[in-house]
């Protein structure tokens, strides 16, 4: 590393911050706890800078090192922000049998009911924007499991909020008219 | 051995449609994949909303201190 490592390593982390706090908050569901292990992971990173291999991607790197801290901590403690009386699931569920409306309320709380493995990867994919190979490597996976474990997390989605169909989407839904495929 | 001619484009046909039958995904509906591209629009108007959120200066502090005992 050269003389200046400190302050480029510094600048590349400062620039993931948005993108690692997102992640986070998108796995725990808890701002406080998400910057709790945004905080954890930077001090990770830059004790284990050396091991990282220059030109190597380093958002799939950091957000490896925030998976598995995430994922240590909720075997150790049993974290997770569970739905004890089933609130979620009711509300959900009540809708079920309705041409149901999809707002972005229904839609969180459907991906609060998915498990841990088909959010973060519907977030990699479907939000974060990384490739499957990069999901695969930040999940420890392989590229099949991430596309399977994709599909599922789309279907139980869909399951959640009773949708068949884009048009059971909500009234905010966007330009339903303009960038979808018109049907055969 | 050499292809026989007469059987080739047989036996073409029936390479190709067996990796049709065993490799290729099935063709998804248009409503699938208009079901598809709506689900990564609220994904994406859901992270962009956190994405979004100022961030608090510790985490920069935390850079900043970590960088300078590195100069030290």
């Amino acid at each position: 590393m050269s003389e200046n490592a400190g302050l480029d390593w510094h600048t590349r982390l400062l620039e993931l911050l948005p993108n690692l706090r997102a992640f986070a908050n998108s796995l725990c569901r808890d701002t406080d706890y998400a910057d709790d292990l945004v905080q954890q992971t930077l001090l990770k990173a830059w004790k284990s800078r050396y091991s990282f291999h220059e030109g190597s991607n380093l958002k799939a790197w950091l957000f490896a090192i925030l998976r598995n801290t995430f994922l240590t901590e909720l075997r150790k403690k049993k974290y997770e922000a569970e739905d004890p009386d089933d609130e979620l699931q009711n509300s959900l569920t009540s809708r079920g049998g309705q041409q149901s409306h999809m707002d972005m309320l229904d839609f969180e709380l459907a991906l609060s009911k998915l498990t841990q493995e088909q959010r973060e990867v519907l977030i990699l994919v479907g939000a974060e924007g990384v490739s499957y190979d990069e999901a695969a490597l930040i999940c420890g996976c392989a590229i099949g499991t991430i596309k399977s474990r994709m599909n599922r997390a789309r279907e139980r989605l869909c399951e959640l909020m009773g949708v068949r169909g884009a048009e059971d989407f909500g009234p905010d839904k966007s330009d339903l008219g303009q960038n979808t495929v018109a049907p055969s | 051995m050499p292809d026989d001619p007469s059987t080739k484009d047989q036996n073409d046909n029936n390479l190709m449609y067996s990796a049709m039958d065993n490799d290729q995904p099935p063709e998804r509906s248009a409503a699938e994949i208009n079901l598809e591209k709506m689900i990564g629009d609220r994904l994406k108007q859901y992270y962009a909303a956190r994405l979004s959120r100022p961030l608090p200066d510790k985490f920069a502090d935390l850079l900043r201190d970590l960088a300078k005992k590195e100069a030290e």
